[in-house]
């Protein structure tokens, strides 16, 4: 409404100006009388008045939508009514809504195309790795056979890595919510690490009941646990001597804490620790660190309804719990 | 009649490597030779495991696996880089046993390979040759715990059986401390460098008792080497 007036009111402003001089011009020579005057000027007002009346609810829908913001792109779908400003305004936004939706699609295109290129790369180089794995395994228990080991073991981690951060754009596709024995994931996950407990002289301890069991993802959960308790081990080395992995339980949530003794993390960096690339103080000395583990962690237990808390203290160690709703 | 085991799988260097380990624990493993006729393959071997990869030529191993199914009940186990829960539950689905993502053990797919044949074929399953390991007179037999040097055999226990397979296989190289550890670390117990310093006296102890003097030598800062005396 404000806008309507606001746009008409130099009209109806210069439409009376032309008419009062008309009149006084027409009373000053006498052409007319003072009751014709009225008369015009009243007849001038109906007219004025019918042609501004038929404008406003004509147009009244594209004034009101000027006065709007868009909050979704579904909105630029409108009826802006029948005047010709308002089906240019709606031709126009639809034509935009048509560009934008087309290289969106685009992008969702080659998007998708890279995700499958990144998931097939992965699984092609799985392939030469098992090949150089199986043939070191016959010279186990040589000096120089551990060494490439590592560097096989850190390659493989790495594709993982960015095998399951590809896959969090797709969580929803990819998950399978059941009963897990939390018992027999971690004896699974400290089982599979032992070579690095072993290589950097941390011994696992269990604190386990063995029938706990929560609702979760079993492969997404792994990730995470595995993720947590590497880290655990990488800054414990020359520490600690334990990595605890124990649990609380309330009416509410089984908690799952995964504690070692290792530097610990300062003050300033505990805060940023979930956000996507971020090394810290602990990055910068050790190395090695991609930034990518724990922010992969925290937005699957964030997709998954767990909660994942740090705590830590400097040169005394960190507690990552996570924490499954019952 | 031995225990054929089916390899299906499209990386020639994996399925090589693989078909040599499985040979040497008196399996016989065959490659598949034609990815189009898989099925005239398996019904001319008649395998008593196969393993199978999910990406293959063709059809892929979901495929083959429901085939397989259709008219067998033979065990098998998924070999694949594939680690999606979901493709483990399409490829139970299809019928297999057990997957094993890649990189894999080789003693993972021997030790599997082992308890589908077992469960599969019960003690009706051909018998499969004793395992002995050799060095010079020494005799260890790994299923039966037995060391035999001479006319005098002892039964060890199964970590020192562990420890003395390890060296007696790698000799006369050094085997590290961390491999070691990495053998004995028992999937409940956890081992701790101690144990495996208890672990190797008692091996020189057992040496010791055999007639074998200094049988285990200690090389320091890296690991241990069998001696060899006799």
């Amino acid at each position: 409404m404000k806008l309507f007036i606001r746009e008409y009111k130099g009209y109806v402003f210069v439409y009376y100006l032309g008419l009062v001089i008309t009149l006084f011009y027409c009373n000053m020579m006498k052409y007319i009388n003072f009751s014709e005057t009225i008369y015009i000027l009243l007849f001038n007002t109906f007219i004025i008045s019918c042609f501004i009346i038929y404008k406003y609810l004509n147009s009244k829908k594209i004034y009101n939508f000027f006065g709007k913001k868009i909050n979704t792109l579904d909105e630029s779908f409108v009826d802006l009514g029948r005047s010709d400003l308002g089906k240019n305004v709606s031709l126009i936004l639809e034509n935009q809504y048509e560009l934008y939706i087309n290289s969106l699609q685009e992008q969702r295109k080659k998007h998708d195309e890279h995700l499958t290129f990144i998931n097939h790369w992965i699984h092609q180089m799985k392939t030469p790795l098992s090949v150089i794995n199986l043939q070191l395994q016959d010279y186990e228990g040589e000096e120089i056979q551990s060494e490439i080991m590592q560097e096989v073991d850190k390659l493989d981690k790495g594709l993982n890595m960015a095998m399951y951060f590809a896959r969090l754009d797709e969580f929803e596709k990819d998950f399978v919510i059941e009963r897990v024995n939390l018992y027999d994931e971690i004896m699974e996950i400290v089982n599979e690490e032992k070579r690095l407990f072993i290589k950097n002289k941390i011994m696992p301890k269990v604190n386990l009941n063995k029938d706990i069991e929560v609702h979760t993802d079993k492969k997404w959960i792994k990730f995470v646990i595995k993720q947590i308790i590497i880290n655990g081990v990488k800054y414990s080395k020359g520490y600690g001597k334990y990595i605890t992995i124990d649990y609380e339980e309330n009416e509410k949530y089984i908690s799952l804490d995964i504690i070692d003794e290792g530097v610990g993390i300062c003050k300033k960096d505990i805060k940023r620790v979930f956000d996507l690339f971020f090394t810290g103080e602990n990055g910068r000395k050790y190395g090695e660190s991609t930034g990518m583990g724990l922010y992969i962690a925290k937005t699957v237990c964030d997709n998954l309804g767990h909660n994942i808390e740090i705590k830590s203290q400097e040169k005394k160690g960190t507690k990552v719990s996570i924490l499954f709703n019952k | 009649m031995n225990n054929i085991i089916y390899i299906v799988e499209d990386d020639i260097s994996i399925s090589t490597l693989l078909k040599d380990y499985i040979n040497k624990y008196g399996f016989e493993a065959v490659i598949v030779e034609n990815f189009n006729n898989i099925m005239e393959e398996f019904d001319e071997l008649t395998p008593s495991v196969v393993l199978l990869d999910v990406n293959l030529p063709k059809f892929d191993g979901f495929y083959w696996c429901t085939k397989i199914r259709q008219k067998s009940n033979v065990p098998i186990i998924f070999i694949s880089a594939r680690d999606s829960g979901m493709d483990q539950i399409r490829a139970l689905e299809s019928g297999a046993d057990d997957y094993i993502t890649k990189p894999f053990y080789y003693d993972v797919v021997i030790a599997k390979i082992k308890s589908y044949i077992r469960r599969a074929y019960g003690e009706y399953s051909p018998k499969l040759d004793e395992r002995i390991v050799e060095l010079d007179g020494l005799k260890f037999y790994p299923e039966r715990l037995e060391l035999k040097y001479k006319s005098k055999d002892l039964v060890i226990t199964k970590k020192e059986g562990i420890l003395l397979e390890c060296l007696m296989k790698k000799y006369p190289k050094v085997v590290s401390r961390d491999y070691l550890l990495e053998k004995i670390w028992d999937d409940i117990e956890f081992v701790e460098e101690n144990t495996l310093n208890v672990n190797v006296s008692r091996i020189r102890k057992r040496l010791y008792d055999l007639g074998i003097e200094d049988g285990v030598q200690t090389v320091r800062g890296v690991g241990y080497k069998l001696n060899k005396t006799w």
